[in-house]
C-alpha cells in the first residue's frame, strides 16, 4: 500500500534527522518496531485478529506523521477529581508538573533519558514486543517523546494522577508513548480522560506501558469519549513481574473507529491481573476490544469482564484470548463478556478464546448476547414502571456492573451520569 | 452390540492400531496425479454423463486456480499441516471388477473377512436387525442391501455412482445445493475427484424405518478418500445416518477429503452421527490420515431439524466442521461432538449454526479430551442474520487435560445482527479431577479404569445422542483409546 | 489388625507437620473413636491411611494385617479391605452408581480370588444394601453423589461400605452434616455391618454420635498425638468437660 511506503519514509526521515542531530537512546528500539511495521504493514480484513475491524477505512492515503493543525481543546470532566493533575497536547506534558510526593517522577521522556539512560533503555519496550501489532509498532517507530511516571521501590501514591488528553484537530496522526513503571513494592492509580473535542476527526495511535515490578500495584482507568469522527488505537502494554497486581477499567464512549488493543504479560508467580471494560455504541460507531492475556507463568489469577451495549447502526466487537502456556501450572483464568443489541441495524461480534497448554487449571470463558432480560422487564413494569423507564433501569443496571469496579469513587459519580444520559436516549 | 462386536473391541484393545491390516484385493487404480485427464479418467470409469464431467471439470479449474493462489490452506485453524503434494495422491481406487452379489457367498472371501476384522457383521446382517450397510471401500460402494425394505417405503438408498445413472434429476437438483465447489479448497478437490459416496433419498412423509449406515474406509496405499454424500429429507420425513470410518495402518500420510451435503424440507428430520475411528500416526506422528472434512446441512423448509453427534478419535489431522444453515422459520440445529486426541493428533473441530429464518434455535455441545502431546481444538461460529428474529443459541465447550503436554483449545466466534437473538456460550478447561480419582481409588478401582469411567462420564451426554449400537460401540471405543494414553 | 507406631506426617508442599507420633492398635471386631479438636489432626490420619498423596510420612510405620500399608498404593489398600468414608464424598459426574459400584466390587473380588458377580445378583445385592441406610434402589442410575443431598451423600458412603465388605472401615466426620434422623439411620447402617471379623475406626469432632455408635476405646488426640485413651465414658467426660480439660489434665496445648 502507497501509505504504508509513505510513513515508512516519513519515519526514516525523523530516525535520520535525529541520528544528524546526536540521536536520542532509543533509536534502536523504533528502528526495530519500524522494521517490524515495514514487514507486518497495516492489517487487512484478511488478517484473523482484524477479522471484524476494517481499520483500513480509516487509513486515508493523506494520513501523516507530520501535522501543524491547530489544538483543540476536550472538555475537562475530571478537573473536579481530586488527584495530581497533568494535561498533555498531542501526547507531550503541557508542563512538568511540580511538587510531587517523594518517589514519584513524571517527566518527558526525552528529559528522563538524558537524567537516567539505563532506566529509560531498560523499561521502554519492555512490555511491548515490536512484532505484536502494526499499529502499536508503528507508534512506536514514529514517536520522538512521551511521557514517564515511575514509582520508586516501596512509594505507595496514593492521589491518583488524574490525565488529561488533548488532541490535533486536522486529519494527522498522532502516536502518543507512555511508559508508566511501579518499581517494587510501589504503587499507582492513573486516571486518563480523552473527552470529546469539537469535530476532531484526529487519528490517535498510542502505545502505552505499563510495567509492576515484584510486589507492586497499578491501578488504571482510561474513559474515552472523544467525537464520532475520531479514530484511536489504544494499545496498551502491560508487563508484570511476580506478586504483582494491575487492574485496568477501559471505558469507551466515544469515538468513530476505536480499536483498544489490551495485552497482559504476568511474567511471574503470583501475579493477580483484573482487565475490565465497558463500551457503548451509537450511530456508526465501530468499537473493537481486542485483549490478550498471556499465562507466561504459574500460579497466577486472571479475571475478565467486558460489557457492551450497541444501538441505532453500530457495531461491537469483543475478541478476548487468555493463553496458558505449558508449565504454566494451577492458574486461575476467568473471562465473560456480555453484550445487548438494541436495534435492528447494530451488531456484535465476539470471539472469546481459550488456548490451554498446562493441565492444572482452571479456566472458562462465557459470552451472552442478547435483549434485556424479559422476566426483570416484567417484574419492573408489574410493579407500575413505564417501560422506556424499565428498560432504562435495566441498560443501566448492566453497564453499571463495570463501572462498580472502578477504584475511584470520583470517576464513577462521573460515569454514572453519564451512562444514564446517554442510555436515556436509547431506553425508549 | 454383538458378541462379535464386543469381542472385537477386545481385540482391539490388544492392538496399538487394530484396523491396520490389509486387504489384498486387486484394485483397479489410477496412477498417481492430478490433471484434467485425471477428472475425465474417473469420470469416464464411472460412466457418468456429460453434466457429471462437466460439474466436476468446473471444480477442477476452481481447485487449480486456488493452488496457483496457494495460500488457501485454512491458516486460520490451530493445525500444523505439513504441505501436501496434491500430485502424488492416486485419486481414484476401485476394487476391480465390481461384483452384483445375488447372495453372501458370491462375495469374495478376503473381503468377508475384512468386514468381519472390521467388524461390520455383514455376514450376520439378517440378524442385526434395523441397519442397512452401504460400505464405501477406498472410493466405491460395494455392497447395498435391505433395498426390499427400503424399496417398500419410497427410500432411495444406494452408491453416488448409482444415484448418477439411476436418479439424475435428484442428483443434478441437490449436488453442490449446501457445500458449493467454490465453499473451501477441500471442497473443491472432492467435487472435482469424488470417486463415490452414497446418496439417500427420503420421500414425503415417510419415516425411515431402520438406520442407514455406511462404513468408510480407506485400504490402497497412497490414495486419498473423496467420498460424496448427498441425503435429501423430503417434507416431514424422518432418517437416522450412521457413518463409522477407519483406514489401515500406513506409515505415510493419506489425505481423506469429504463432503456431506443434507437439505431438511419442511417437517423433515435428519439425524447424522459419525464414529471416526481413522489411523491416526504413531505416537512419534508418523503416518495417519489427514481428516479434511466439509459437512453441512440446510434447514431448507419451515419446522426442519438436523442434528450432528459425532465421536472422533482418530486422524493425525482432523478439520471438520459440521454444519446447519437454519433457512426455514422455526428450524432448529444441533450439534453435539466428543474429540479424544493423543500421541501427536491435532483436531480443529466444531460448528457453525447460520440462523437466517424466524425462531431458529440451536444448541452446540462440545467436550474435548486431551492427552499425549496432542492439540485439541474447538472451533465455531455462531452466526444470527439481520432477518433471524428470535434466534436463540446456547453452546458449551468443555475440556479436559490429561497430561501437562497436550493442548485444549476453544476458539468461539460470535456474530450477532438482529436484537432480539439470545446467544449465549460457556467454556471450561480443566485437568481431570484429583479428589474424583482418589475417591474412585479407594473404593478399590484401578488409575486406569479410574480415569476411563471419569473420562466417560465427561462425554457421557454426547455418547447417548448416539443411535443405541453405536452408542456401545462409541462407549468402548474411548474407553480403548484411553488404554496407554494415560497413567 | 492396625498398629499404628511413632506416626509423623506432613503436609507435603508446606512442611508443615499434623502428627506428631501417633500409636494405635486395632485388633478385629473392635471400634475405636477417635476425637478431637478442629485442626488436631484427625482426618489428616484418614488421609493418610487411605494413601491420599498431599501427605508424606516423616517418620513410624504402618501394618495392616502384616503388610506395611504405607507401601501400598491407596487402590491396593483398598482391596485388601481398607475402606474409607469420606467427610466430603466426591462428585463423579456422568459415571453411574451401578457402573461405578459393578467396577469396585469386581476389583475387591477379583482380589480376593472371587468370581465377578453376575449382574443379577449384583442389582440383588445392590438393592439389599441399599435398604440397609434407607436409600432408593433408583439410586443405581444416578451419578454417583451428583445432586445427591448431604445426608443422602453420607448414607451412600456407608452403603458402599456394605457393598465392598472390607476389613477396616474409617469414618471421617461421617455424624457432621447431618440431623438426628439421618444420623440414626447411618448408625443403624454401621451397627448392622459390625462383627467378629471387621474393625472400625470413627473420628469424630462431637460425642453425639457415640450415642448411636457405641466405642469399645476412646482416643483423643490433641496436636497430632494420642494424648488419652478410655472407654466410652471418656467420651462423655470430654463431652461435660470439653477439651480444655483434657488440656488441664494432660498438659497439653489445645
Amino acid at each position: 500500500m502507497q501509505i504504508e511506503q509513505k510513513l515508512i519514509a516519513e519515519i526514516n526521515a525523523r530516525l535520520e534527522r535525529q541520528d544528524a542531530n546526536g540521536g536520542n537512546g532509543w533509536a534502536s528500539a523504533r528502528r526495530l518496531a519500524a522494521g517490524a511495521f515495514e514487514e507486518m504493514g497495516l492489517p487487512s480484513r484478511r488478517s484473523e485478529a482484524y477479522k471484524y475491524t476494517p481499520m483500513t477505512k480509516r487509513v486515508t492515503e493523506d494520513l501523516s506523521l507530520e501535522n501543524s493543525a491547530g489544538v483543540v481543546s476536550a472538555a475537562r470532566a475530571f478537573d473536579a477529581i481530586e488527584g495530581l493533575h497533568l494535561s498533555t497536547t498531542n501526547g507531550l506534558l503541557d508542563s512538568v508538573p511540580q511538587d510531587l510526593p517523594e518517589g514519584l517522577t513524571i517527566s518527558s521522556l526525552v528529559d528522563a533519558y538524558e537524567g537516567n539512560r539505563i532506566f529509560v533503555n531498560d523499561h521502554l519496550s519492555r512490555a511491548f514486543v515490536a512484532e505484536r501489532d502494526a499499529f502499536s509498532s508503528l507508534a512506536a517507530a514514529a514517536a520522538e517523546d512521551g511521557i514517564l511516571i515511575h514509582v520508586a521501590a516501596n512509594v505507595k501514591v496514593e492521589q491518583p494522577i488524574v490525565i488529561h488528553h488533548d488532541s490535533v484537530s486536522a486529519s494527522g496522526l498522532v502516536q502518543p508513548r507512555v511508559l508508566v513503571v511501579a518499581d517494587e513494592g510501589a504503587s499507582l492509580k492513573l486516571v486518563e480522560h480523552f473527552g470529546k473535542a469539537g469535530e476532531s476527526s484526529a487519528f490517535e495511535n498510542r502505545v502505552a506501558e505499563m510495567i509492576v515490578a515484584n510486589g507492586g500495584s497499578i491501578d488504571h482507568v482510561l474513559v474515552y469519549e472523544r467525537s464520532e469522527n475520531a479514530t484511536f488505537v489504544n494499545g496498551l502494554h502491560v508487563y508484570q513481574e511476580g506478586s504483582s497486581h494491575y487492574a485496568t477499567n477501559t471505558i469507551t464512549l466515544g469515538g468513530g473507529m476505536v480499536r483498544n488493543n489490551l495485552h497482559f504479560l504476568p511474567d511471574g508467580e503470583e501475579c493477580e491481573t483484573h482487565l475490565n471494560g465497558l463500551y457503548i455504541a451509537r450511530g456508526t460507531q465501530h468499537i473493537d476490544n481486542h485483549t490478550f492475556v498471556d499465562h507466561a507463568k504459574p500460579n497466577c489469577e486472571s479475571n475478565e469482564l467486558f460489557k457492551g451495549i450497541v444501538a441505532d447502526k453500530a457495531t461491537g466487537v469483543f475478541n478476548g484470548k487468555i493463553l496458558v502456556r505449558q508449565d504454566s501450572q494451577k492458574i486461575n483464568a476467568y473471562q465473560s463478556s456480555k453484550s445487548i443489541v438494541l436495534d435492528r441495524s447494530a451488531s456484535i461480534y465476539a470471539k472469546p478464546e481459550l488456548e490451554i497448554y498446562a493441565d492444572d487449571v482452571r479456566c472458562s470463558h462465557g459470552a451472552t448476547t442478547g435483549e434485556l432480560d424479559e422476566d426483570a422487564m416484567f417484574y419492573l413494569m408489574a410493579r407500575g414502571i413505564r417501560p422506556e423507564k424499565a428498560r432504562l433501569i435495566l441498560l443501566e443496571a448492566f453497564a453499571r456492573d463495570v463501572v462498580d469496579l472502578v477504584d475511584q469513587e470520583a470517576v464513577k459519580e462521573y460515569l454514572y451520569t453519564r451512562l444514564h444520559d446517554i442510555l436515556e436516549a436509547h431506553a425508549s | 452390540m454383538s458378541e462379535n462386536g464386543t469381542e472385537l473391541l477386545h481385540e482391539v484393545a490388544q492392538s496399538e492400531y487394530k484396523y491396520g491390516f490389509v486387504t489384498n484385493i486387486e484394485s483397479d487404480k489410477a496412477p498417481a496425479g492430478l490433471t484434467e485427464d485425471t477428472i475425465r479418467f474417473i469420470s469416464a470409469k464411472k460412466n457418468e454423463p456429460e453434466w457429471m464431467l462437466e460439474w466436476r471439470l468446473k471444480a477442477y479449474r476452481y481447485f487449480v486456480s486456488l493452488l496457483e493462489e496457494s495460500d488457501d490452506l485454512p491458516d486460520w485453524a490451530h493445525l500444523d499441516i505439513p504441505p501436501i503434494d496434491f500430485q502424488a495422491i492416486s485419486y481414484y481406487a476401485a476394487p476391480k471388477q465390481k461384483p452384483e452379489y445375488e447372495s453372501m457367498d458370491e462375495v469374495d472371501p478376503e473381503l468377508v473377512e475384512t468386514f468381519n476384522k472390521l467388524g461390520i457383521p455383514l455376514a450376520e446382517q439378517e440378524r442385526l436387525v434395523g441397519i442397512a450397510v452401504d460400505v464405501v471401500m477406498d472410493s466405491v460402494s460395494v455392497t447395498t442391501t435391505f433395498n426390499e425394505e427400503l424399496d417398500k417405503n419410497g427410500i432411495i438408498f444406494c452408491s453416488f455412482s448409482d444415484a448418477v445413472q439411476n436418479h439424475p434429476e435428484l442428483v443434478k437438483k441437490y449436488l453442490g445445493s449446501v457445500v458449493p465447489h467454490t465453499d473451501n479448497f477441500f471442497a473443491a478437490l472432492n467435487s472435482a475427484v469424488f470417486s463415490d459416496g452414497s446418496f439417500c433419498y427420503i420421500p414425503k412423509g415417510v419415516k425411515c424405518p431402520v438406520e442407514l449406515s455406511t462404513y468408510f474406509r480407506i485400504n490402497e496405499a497412497g490414495t486419498g478418500q473423496f467420498e460424496r454424500t448427498l441425503i435429501v429429507a423430503d417434507e416431514d420425513s424422518y432418517v437416522s445416518y450412521l457413518e463409522g470410518c477407519t483406514a489401515p495402518q500406513r506409515d505415510e500420510n493419506q489425505l481423506h477429503a469429504a463432503v456431506v451435503e443434507i437439505v431438511a424440507h419442511d417437517d423433515a428430520e435428519v439425524k447424522y452421527s459419525t464414529i471416526q475411528n481413522w489411523y491416526p500416526g504413531d505416537s512419534e506422528g508418523v503416518g495417519g490420515i489427514y481428516n479434511f472434512v466439509t459437512k453441512r446441512g440446510i434447514c431448507e423448509g419451515k419446522r426442519s431439524k438436523i442434528s450432528w453427534t459425532q465421536l472422533e478419535t482418530g486422524s493425525s489431522i482432523t478439520w471438520k466442521y459440521p454444519s446447519c444453515i437454519l433457512k426455514g422459520d422455526d428450524s432448529v440445529g444441533e450439534f453435539y461432538s466428543v474429540a479424544f486426541t493423543k500421541g501427536m493428533q491435532q483436531a480443529d473441530t466444531g460448528t457453525k449454526m447460520i440462523h437466517i429464518g424466524k425462531n431458529t434455535s440451536s444448541t452446540i455441545i462440545s467436550k474435548g479430551i486431551s492427552a499425549g502431546k496432542s492439540q485439541n481444538s474447538y472451533r465455531g461460529l455462531v452466526k444470527v442474520n439481520r432477518g433471524a428474529e428470535n434466534a436463540r443459541n446456547f453452546s458449551q465447550c468443555d475440556s479436559m487435560l490429561l497430561g501437562d503436554r497436550c493442548g485444549a483449545h476453544t476458539f468461539p466466534y460470535l456474530e450477532i445482527n438482529n436484537p432480539t437473538a439470545k446467544v449465549e456460550h460457556e467454556a471450561t478447561t480443566s485437568k481431570i479431577g484429583e479428589d474424583q480419582i482418589f475417591y474412585c481409588l479407594q473404593r478399590g478401582i484401578s488409575e486406569q479404569d479410574a480415569i476411563k469411567l471419569i473420562v466417560n462420564g465427561f462425554a457421557k451426554e454426547i455418547l447417548a445422542m448416539l443411535p443405541m449400537e453405536f452408542a456401545v460401540e462409541a462407549r468402548n471405543l474411548l474407553a480403548i483409546e484411553l488404554e496407554g494414553s494415560v497413567g | 489388625m492396625l498398629t499404628i507406631k511413632n506416626l509423623h506426617v506432613s503436609i507435603e508442599e508446606e512442611g508443615t507437620e499434623i502428627l506428631k507420633g501417633l500409636d494405635l492398635q486395632v485388633n478385629a471386631g473392635e471400634v475405636h473413636a477417635i476425637m478431637g479438636p478442629n485442626g488436631s489432626g484427625k482426618s489428616t490420619l484418614a488421609s493418610v491411611l487411605a494413601g491420599r498423596e498431599d501427605y508424606e510420612v516423616t517418620e513410624g510405620s504402618v501394618d495392616f494385617d502384616g503388610e506395611d500399608l504405607l507401601e501400598m498404593e491407596t487402590d491396593e489398600r483398598a482391596r485388601e479391605g481398607l475402606f474409607l468414608a469420606f467427610q466430603y464424598p466426591v462428585e463423579l459426574p456422568g459415571v453411574s452408581m451401578s457402573n461405578f459400584l459393578k467396577q469396585a466390587v469386581n476389583s475387591v473380588r477379583e482380589h480376593r480370588g472371587e468370581e465377578p458377580l453376575s449382574a443379577g445378583d449384583f442389582l440383588k445385592l445392590m438393592k439389599e444394601k441399599a435398604a440397609l441406610v434407607h436409600l432408593d434402589p433408583s439410586l443405581k442410575a444416578r451419578s454417583v453423589n451428583e445432586g445427591f443431598s448431604g445426608g443422602e451423600k453420607k448414607r451412600n458412603e456407608i452403603f458402599q461400605l456394605a457393598m465392598l465388605d472390607p476389613k477396616l472401615a474409617i469414618l471421617d466426620e461421617t455424624d457432621s452434616g447431618l440431623d438426628i434422623d439421618a444420623l440414626r439411620i447411618v448408625a443403624d447402617g454401621v451397627n448392622d455391618l459390625r462383627g467378629q471379623n471387621r474393625a472400625f475406626v470413627v473420628i469424630t469432632h462431637y460425642q453425639r454420635l457415640l450415642d448411636y455408635i457405641e466405642p469399645d476405646y476412646v482416643h483423643v488426640l490433641v496436636d497430632g498425638k494420642i494424648v488419652m485413651s478410655g472407654d466410652k465414658d471418656l467420651a462423655l467426660q470430654l463431652e461435660e468437660k470439653g477439651y480444655d480439660w483434657i488440656k488441664a489434665e494432660t498438659g497439653q496445648a489445645v
